[in-house]
């Protein structure tokens, strides 16, 4: 990849010159003190072999984000990168409520998080927010996604693998286990909207088994084998008959009147028939093996062991790929669902040892995003990118890049923000969540790659619901701001930047925005204000 | 200053497709790919600027895949023939279905394709590939046709998004309304929904833009200012932070607002039309969908998708298993007065030389005729057609056998048949963009061979 810079060949032979009359040794670069461990072959690893343990026993979150960030701190150095500022505070406790609890944080949580004198604040609030229910929720909004694979299923149906998978996050349930259950469910082809259920993931495929094997392979390893459904893959090894005996594991959900029961529990090894070709292949792993049944076991419980073993490498490198690219806008790989061996990972060291560690702690997801968001990396602010061409800084995670809000970061965030109720509901649904679900649903894979249409802006100026939140009469939050007594004219106009933007405003802004006008007036430029903030760049991307 | 409400930083499409983060990834995908010289040559050669006059399509998508046996391929006398007579058109030899008899008299601005050949009898994967012309291939996100269209004949400070689709089914298939690797500038506008929602013979003023305009009179007086406060703010923050998010969000903004204040959104009023106008496309969604291209094409609009998903609130109407005759009876109807209405009105005002329609669905119909009087799907022969100028109409192309169930005669493919399209509109089928791998992808998969019938 491009990423690596010439200069890493000048640390290189420099760390060997240092490391040879040594052995084992530190080495001095830049005032900080390295251990450095036997290999020295490529700088890159140099770090890693210094520290064997990240690698072999189990660390904390914090340990864990420590390293990550000594890490970055000196590969950035060997490079000449010079990373991003920090966040400010206004900029930080709007991140971590998006990132973590999928909404932007209330005129109370900011001002409590702002005027918090502790040093040690920020990696409090993540804890905080992590111990919250609304933590397991977005997880689950979020995995949901990624397990839908951008496939469009009515809001209901996607809603009960949601529930389902928020009762295992808020369980803390470890992630190898939701995924066997979930590649294990039984099926029912007429399911409950009412019951929580993994099915949405088995109705995102049709349940064809091929596509079932391409979502499967795709989310849960990161290995795009659906080319091969057709022809051999004309860059990775996988053949046609490979991608067919993968395929074959999800043979007995297609058939049509089985009931789930049934469908769990095949007995003989299962084959497949190429389609066009006549040729029967049988139920074979990606990587050629044969499946051993266990007494009774089901095919797909045999594959869902497969993919969750512990030396499978791919199980948690596309899990955490995920998790990474989520929070800090890339994957270590790019696409993040796309682990072909031909795409270098950008800092390997950091990704092998997130692995790692993700392994040895039982695929805890909430310890992945706990270290992960507890980084200074994850800190850096998003300003100050060029605004034409490629960041030269965001490919190192040297500076955030801007994310578009997701739709369930923007409908839960415009309901943060402007006290919305939904009282017209359908099967138990918000219709206005559905809603904007629907008009603001992207498949990008990358939260950097969401786009905003044409649609998606002109429901935002001019849609009801934006129309009610701004109007005096209609919203009660923008008419409670409008009345306080104990609020001055300057006090209102802060108010709305907190509920919106989770800052006050600047100097210049008060003077823009601060009309001194007759009261009547006043009101009208606060709804005017609002139905700016709610419409503004700074709103709908996570900066 | 119309075009520069939101941000000053909007850039051009053409600078937007070349730029630095797209050589990068280009250059990143270099190590693991082939010769980087080669693909710089391509892009050189492409920078040349394009003097040819601008064309519009407009694609009549019939969802579920049409009946070939019951419109265009008839097989009267064959056991496979079904229950519909044939009719002479005003080209000689040339004939359709009874149901058809206005297309019939306009059948000198027909090209028609009876040997379209295709490998995909699945709605999902037929539909994303008759849209995108390429099947999924690992991460690469193929655009639809519209998009490439667009990207190819749009402007960039048009009034108007360069391609509207009209109450398409995108559930069945996003990837096939998705615009990929090109981005949200060239995502179709879509108005109408398809299907279940409201598809009743007396529909088409749902053909509106949502929340084109605010919902109340108040914020519709404050408006103006609103957007002034707007743009203030936006200009502070994108000052400071810049990337890909940002631009989509200026460039969605900046066009949404372009709509609003544009006389040529009123192609959207379709009661501006004489009832006997309206009347005459067919007062269905399909109907004053194609009312609503030709408002469309009239105004400049390069791509318009119309669908004919079904009538009566069905969706996948095409999608004859069961009771197949006089489901396409009813279909006919709607396709013949919306089709061939647009063509004539597109010839009065003298645009239908510049316009290219093309009628197609993801495949077509078994020619046997199933025990439930239906005809289920059928991709290895079947029929699609072209419309109006750029081409040489007024003749068929290929031929099947007598039973309908193979090719004889010039069997033609998705790229083969989009790659014609490409060539009517005066676009180069092997222009390549750099999709979102990095990797060049041609506009139309290289194998395809242009239909040398139609376009020479």
């Amino acid at each position: 990849m491009v990423k690596r810079t010439t200069k890493s060949t000048d640390v290189r032979n420099r760390a060997r010159f240092l490391a040879w009359p040594l052995l084992v040794g530190v080495v001095i670069i830049g005032g900080i003190l390295l251990p450095l461990g036997g290999s020295v072959a490529a700088g890159a690893e140099r770090i890693d072999a210094a520290n064997p343990q990240i690698n072999e026993q189990k660390i904390t979150a914090e340990e864990l984000a420590t390293w990550i960030d000594r890490h970055f701190e000196n590969a950035w150095k060997h490079q000449g990168i010079e990373p991003a500022a920090i966040t400010s505070d206004s900029e930080f406790v709007r991140r971590a409520y998006l990132d973590l609890i999928g909404r932007i944080p209330s005129v109370a949580e900011v001002r409590a998080f702002l005027d918090d004198r502790s040093p040690d604040k920020r990696r409090q609030l993540i804890d905080e927010l992590l111990q919250r229910g609304a933590f397991a929720n977005h997880l689950a909004s979020t995995f949901r996604d990624l397990m839908l694979a951008g496939a469009m299923l009515q809001a209901p149906q996607t809603r009960t693998l949601e529930v389902w998978l928020k009762l295992r996050f808020t369980a803390n349930m470890p992630y190898d286990q939701v995924v066997r259950e979930l590649l294990t469910a039984e099926i029912d082809r007429n399911p409950s909207l009412r019951t929580p259920s993994p099915i949405a993931f088995y109705q995102a495929a049709d349940f064809k088994p091929e596509t079932l094997a391409a979502n499967a392979s795709r989310i849960f390893m990161g290995i795009q084998v659906q080319c091969a459904q057709c022809h051999d893959h004309p860059f990775a090894e996988w053949k046609q008959a490979q991608f067919w005996s993968f395929a074959a594991f999800f043979k007995n959900v297609d058939s049509q009147q089985m009931t789930g029961v049934s469908m769990t529990l095949t007995p003989e090894a299962e084959q497949i028939t190429i389609p066009g070709k006549e040729i029967v292949v049988p139920a074979l792993f990606l990587d050629g093996s044969k499946p051993v049944r266990a007494a009774s076991e089901s095919s797909r419980a045999m594959l869902a062991r497969w993919i969750t073993a512990s030396d499978n490498p791919y199980f948690a490198k596309a899990a955490v790929n995920r998790i990474w690219g989520r929070l800090l806008g890339h994957g270590f790989v790019q696409p993040v669902d796309d682990l072909d061996p031909t795409h270098t990972p950008a800092y390997p060291e950091v990704f092998n040892a997130i692995c790692r560690q993700f392994r040895l702690h039982q695929y805890d997801v909430k310890y992945v995003i706990r270290a992960v968001t507890a980084t200074r990396v994850y800190q850096l602010s998003c300003r100050g990118a060029p605004r034409d061409g490629e960041d030269p800084l965001s490919p190192h995670f040297a500076r955030m890049p801007l994310r578009r809000m997701t739709s369930d970061q923007i409908y839960a965030s415009f309901v943060q923000a402007t006290g919305f109720r939904d009282t017209t509901t359908n099967l138990g649904e918000t219709v206005a969540r559905n809603e904007f679900q629907e008009k603001f649903a992207d498949s990008a894979t990358s939260p950097t790659e969401i786009k905003t249409t044409i649609l998606q802006a002109l429901s935002l100026m001019n849609g009801s619901y934006i129309t009610g939140a701004t109007d005096l009469q209609n919203s009660e939050f923008l008419s409670v701001v409008a009345d306080a007594p104990y609020l001055d004219a300057k006090g209102r106009i802060e108010t709305l930047f907190l509920a919106t933007l989770s800052r006050p405003p600047d100097a210049n802004e008060l003077t823009l925005f601060l009309v001194s006008q007759n009261p009547a007036e006043e009101k009208n430029s606060l709804a005017d204000l609002f139905w700016m903030l709610l419409n503004s760049a700074e709103f709908i991307l996570n900066h | 200053m119309k075009s520069q409400f939101i941000t000053d930083s909007i850039r051009s499409r053409k600078t937007f497709s070349i730029s630095r983060r797209d050589w990068l990834r280009f250059c990143a995908a270099g190590v693991a790919g082939g010769s980087i010289s080669g693909w710089f040559k391509t892009f050189a050669e492409e920078a040349a600027p394009r003097t040819d006059r601008r064309r519009s399509c407009i694609l009549l998508w019939m969802s579920g895949g049409p009946s070939q046996m019951d419109t265009f391929d008839m097989k009267p006398g064959h056991a496979n023939g079904g229950t519909f007579k044939e009719i002479d058109t005003v080209v000689p030899g040339m004939k359709f279905s009874e149901h058809l008899p206005r297309l019939a008299g306009l059948a000198n601005h027909l090209a028609i394709i009876r040997s379209m050949s295709t490998k995909e009898g699945d709605h999902t994967r037929a539909t994303s590939l008759a849209h995108c012309g390429y099947l999924p291939q690992g991460p690469v996100q193929f655009p639809t046709f519209g998009s490439l269209v667009a990207n190819e004949l749009g402007r960039s400070d048009a009034e108007i998004p360069d391609f509207v689709s009209i109450a398409p089914n995108r559930a069945i298939s996003p990837a096939a309304y998705d615009p990929g690797f090109l981005g949200a500038p060239l995502a179709p506008l879509v108005v109408g929904s398809s299907g279940a929602a409201a598809n009743g013979m007396n529909q088409g003023d749902d053909l509106k833009v949502q929340d084109l305009q605010p919902s109340n009179d108040a914020a519709r007086g404050s408006l103006e200012l609103r957007l002034e406060k707007l743009r203030a703010m936006n200009g502070r923050f994108l000052e400071n932070y810049s990337g890909s998010p940002a631009q989509s969000y200026s460039a969605a903004y900046d066009r949404a607002v372009r709509l609003m204040r544009s006389q040529a959104a009123t192609a959207f009023s379709l009661e501006e039309e004489p009832a006997a106008v309206r009347e005459a496309y067919g007062k269905n969604k399909f109907g004053q969908g194609c009312l609503l291209a030709r408002r469309l094409v009239e105004r400049g609009v390069p791509f318009v998708e119309v669908n004919l998903d079904g009538i009566d609130q069905r969706i996948l109407g095409w999608d004859t298993h069961n009771d197949n005759f006089s489901q396409v009876k009813l279909l006919s109807e709607v396709l013949d007065n919306g089709w061939s209405t647009l063509v004539e009105e597109l010839r009065q005002r003298g645009l239908l030389e510049s316009t290219l329609i093309v009628w197609m669905g993801e495949f077509g119909r078994t020619p046997k005729i199933n025990p439930g009087g239906g005809r289920d799907h059928w991709e290895k022969s079947w029929t699609t057609v072209l419309a109006g100028g750029g081409i040489q109409t007024g003749q068929v192309v290929g031929r099947t056998s007598a039973d309908g169930t193979s090719v004889e005669d010039h069997p033609v493919s998705i790229p083969d048949l989009l790659a014609t399209v490409c060539k009517g509109l005066g676009i180069d089928p092997m222009k390549s963009n750099i999709s979102n791998v990095g990797r060049p992808i041609r506009i139309v998969d290289p194998i395809a061979q242009p239909i040398k019938e139609i376009v020479g």
